[in-house]
């Protein structure tokens, strides 16, 4: 998966999802209110006849009157106003000074993000709202001023969240290669970095607005902030305390208005950076195995059963199937190679075979079992305990297994005590027993993976995915990422814990080469199908699939 | 007159946490030269400072001693930014396409973009450009409405380097072009490689720790090792017959479609692992 921000149409995608929809909508009117209160407001919103003071909602007024007899309707538009004037001024302030600010300290580093960022990290410290109360104090209550104040904190905000998504950005090799291509950093700055960020920055601009709106409300309400007779939502609020005897409902409207405002403001943000995100797992659904139609996987090489059995599985995104069918086993002991080229569907395979495929797609299955138990079915939580337990996972990045905040030896606990019961000592102890058995030295064990190499870390992935005794490993293109002696090593080593431990292999490759080496059979995919599946030396003496032939023809040139 | 001249180079990367200093000589004396339009490749495993070498000699990390020429321009002698004729004669092809594009952009704004900068090609004359371009590697010209992530691993490294040549360099470092595409898509970039390599002008420098497509793509063969360059000759030679042990392991290491042979050369790696150690 690529950077959750960094893919374009994103607005789109935004809109897609009906609760940011419905919150957008609302912002949308809430802005044309705003635009147009002159021509929506039945009076004038400051001034009124103390004769209509308190009045019930009528034709004449649909809210009623405040206390100074004030058409409670017309303040509340006015009032729309002066809260996104506010929130504005904040996000205007927090935009034009964060963003350039954090821009550059990312971007550039050095003095200026030393300096930048120590100042920023005093203001965040400080609460906004006081330091708005500190202003206020010092040039007296007012919008303006108050504002400005909050805008300064919000500032500091956005310029730490810019610098830190900059930073993750400019590692990018695209950034090195527009220098190489002979883009200036204005151009990188403007052209590449900017577009990549700019989605985490909406969602945060949007929290901040409904933050200022917040912030307005709260300062007007205990007067440092709009003062009367100005219509603010938060001066409506304190001046209906007054009279919530008599008139409880003046308190309400502007507080629903409050409400709604900042639920609409936090909903759109949420849900953007949900949509940015984006993750969770699909469900595993059961379909008829229809009896008619023959397996296409023969049965296994020895006579055992199969330690891993899928069934006729199908994955679909939408409208297209990219797993069509599949049916293969893999016996204890065994290892079958899936090979194919990219997007034939062979990761997808190995995840269906987990119950982790990713939603939206759908895994449809007739049967998959792990050892005996059937998974589909299964409920989530029921699942876990199988995962790690009884079948264990390899993936192409190491580095991605392991957490860099943890050492390597806490990591490979985790999933000892939580499956096996172990205590922590015991599943210490392990741990290094383990790094030993797959050659690396077992004092290492208190070290964080930045420490090892990529070779070492995906041998103790390897190490961590077989620690529970797992009867399955799947092994998805676990020496893709490695040079070719440390692939040579891993896949050795693959060979010696299959023989010592007895476990089903299944090992997904798009290199033939590899699989040629290690798996007892090889299942050949293509678009979603499993087109040829034999023993290693037959299919590579004698392949029957026209495009087996053709991956052969390749892989020998 | 060479293209490249890189004399006892070393780069050093130094990073500091909590006070602690720590130095990484991912360069240590590599002396490398390639002449006018010549292959060469560079092979080695990851760590052994390949990737920071090509980085070098497009100025995008400093060099802490020694000299790299390019051209004509001396380098290491350049201030933080690099002068814009020397991007033109110097371009750099990375491994990971993921990350190499801009995935904010089009391809034809990407192929665009050191078109604009250098020969301030805009518009109709631009698009022309473009279109020959992605021809060039082998992409049909209405590719270029479409965003990276719309193509395949192997369409996106074809525009990588439909973008490195857009500048008519003299000088490509191809940093591991192939070793994130699947066998087939390998072979067609591959071949791509050698038919671009026949009819350009330029040089290339081909970074791969893959020794069996160095043979294939390259005339030389340097072998880098720990920083250094161990062992450096024709690359029939330096594959039939390799001198250093590294190199041997690099051999033994070539997968291979037949498992009889597979299952000997694991026994010569395992004699030979002994004997190198792990970089």
């Amino acid at each position: 998966m690529t950077a959750p921000f960094a893919s374009p149409g994103w607005t789109r995608r935004v809109l897609h999802d009906r609760p940011a929809r419905v919150a957008a909508a609302f912002l949308v009117v809430l802005g044309l209110v705003a635009l147009f209160a002159p021509v929506l407001a039945t009076h004038d919103p400051q001034s009124g006849q103390l004769d209509d003071a308190l009045q019930e909602p009528s034709a004449e007024h649909w809210l009623g009157t405040d206390h100074l007899g004030r058409d409670e309707f017309s303040r509340l538009v006015y009032g729309a106003r002066i809260s996104l004037l506010a929130g504005v001024e904040v996000l205007g302030i927090a935009l034009l000074i964060g963003i350039p600010v954090g821009l550059m300290a990312g971007y550039r580093r050095g003095w200026f993000d030393r300096i930048g960022m120590r100042v920023v990290e005093v203001v965040v410290s400080l609460p906004a709202l006081v330091v708005a109360i500190a202003v206020v104090a010092a040039t007296g209550p007012g919008l303006g001023p108050s504002m400005l104040a909050i805008g300064f904190v919000a500032a500091t905000i956005m310029a730490r969240l810019t610098r830190a998504v900059v930073l993750a950005a400019r590692e990018e090799d695209y950034v090195d290669g527009a220098r190489v291509s002979g883009a200036r950093d204005r151009r990188i700055i403007v052209r590449h970095l900017l577009p990549n960020v700019a989605s985490a920055l909406v969602v945060q601009a949007t929290l901040l607005f409904a933050a200022a709106v917040l912030a307005e409300a709260a300062l007007s309400f205990l007067g440092l902030g709009a003062v009367p007779p100005q219509p603010s939502w938060g001066v409506m609020l304190n001046e209906a305390r007054a009279q919530f005897e008599e008139a409880p409902l003046l308190a309400v409207w502007p507080g629903l208005c409050i409400f709604l405002t900042v639920l609409a403001f936090n909903q759109l943000g949420d849900r953007t950076a949900d949509v940015f995100g984006r993750g969770g797992v699909a469900a595993l659904d059961a379909r008829p195995i229809d009896p008619a139609v023959p397996a296409a996987d023969p049965a296994p090489v020895s006579g055992s059963p199969p330690a891993l059995d899928l069934r006729r599985v199908s994955v679909t995104y939408g409208a297209s199937e990219v797993v069509s069918d599949v049916s293969v086993s893999v016996a204890g002991g065994e290892i079958v190679g899936l090979v194919g080229e990219s997007g034939a569907g062979k990761s997808t395979t190995a995840l269906a075979a987990l119950g982790l495929v990713p939603a939206p797609g759908r895994t449809r299955a007739g049967s998959i079992r792990v050892a005996g138990v059937e998974l589909v079915g299964m409920a989530p939580g029921e699942l876990r305990h199988v995962r790690g337990r009884r079948i264990g996972y390899v993936a192409q990045e190491p580095a991605a297994a392991l957490n860099p905040a943890y050492t390597v030896g806490h990591q490979f606990a985790e999933p000892l005590r939580w499956h096996l019961g172990r205590s922590r000592r015991q599943a210490r102890a392990e741990a290094g027993e383990w790094l030993e058995r797959v050659g690396i030295a077992p004092e290492r064990v208190g070290g964080y993976p930045h420490e090892f190499s990529g070779g070492e870390l995906q041998r103790i992935a390897l190490a961590m995915a077989l620690a529970c005794g797992p009867a399955v490993l799947v092994a998805d293109e676990p020496t893709t990422a490695l040079d070719a002696v440390v692939q040579a090593q891993v896949l050795d080593l693959v060979l010696d814990l299959r023989d010592e431990s007895g476990t089903a292999i299944l090992l997904i490759s798009h290199d033939l080469g590899v699989v040629a080496g290690v798996a007892d059979r090889v299942a050949v995919m293509r678009a979603g199908r499993i087109v040829e599946i034999q023993e290693t030396v037959a299919l590579f003496d004698r392949p029957q699939d026209p495009y087996t032939q053709q991956l052969l023809a390749v892989a020998g040139a | 007159m060479n293209v490249l001249d890189i004399r006892d180079l070393h780069v050093v990367y130094r990073t500091s946490a909590w006070g602690r200093r720590r130095e990484v000589r991912a360069v240590a004396g590599v002396d490398l030269s390639l002449g006018v339009a010549e292959t060469v490749g560079l092979v080695g495993a990851s760590g052994a400072g390949k990737s920071t070498l090509a980085k070098a000699i497009v100025h995008l990390v400093r060099a802490e001693r020694g000299r790299i020429t390019v051209g004509g321009f001396d380098v290491t002698g350049f201030g933080r930014r690099a002068p814009l004729e020397f991007r033109k004669t110097a371009q750099l092809v990375f491994q990971r396409t993921s990350s190499s594009l801009n995935p904010a952009m089009t391809v034809g704004e990407i192929v665009a973009e050191p078109l604009r900068l250098h020969f301030r090609l805009n518009g109709r004359d631009a698009s022309v450009r473009i279109a020959q371009l992605l021809d060039t590697v082998g992409l049909p010209a209405t590719l270029a409405a479409r965003r990276p992530h719309e193509l395949s691993v192997g369409q996106r490294q074809r525009v990588a380097i439909a973008r490195a040549l857009a500048t008519e360099p003299a000088l490509i470092v191809l940093d591991e072009p192939v070793s994130a595409l699947d066998a087939r898509t390998r072979g067609q970039v591959a071949a791509m490689l050698e038919d671009l390599q026949r009819r350009s002008a330029a040089a290339y420098l081909l970074i791969t720790h893959d020794i069996g497509l160095a043979r294939h793509l390259c005339g030389r063969i340097a072998v880098m090792h720990r920083g250094r360059v161990v062992e450096e000759g024709p690359a029939a030679l330096v594959c039939e017959q390799p001198r250093h042990p590294f190199t041997q392991l690099l051999v033994a290491s070539l997968p291979d479609a037949d498992p009889a042979r597979q299952r000997a050369a694991r026994e010569q790696r395992r004699r030979l692992a002994t004997e190198v150690a792990p970089a």
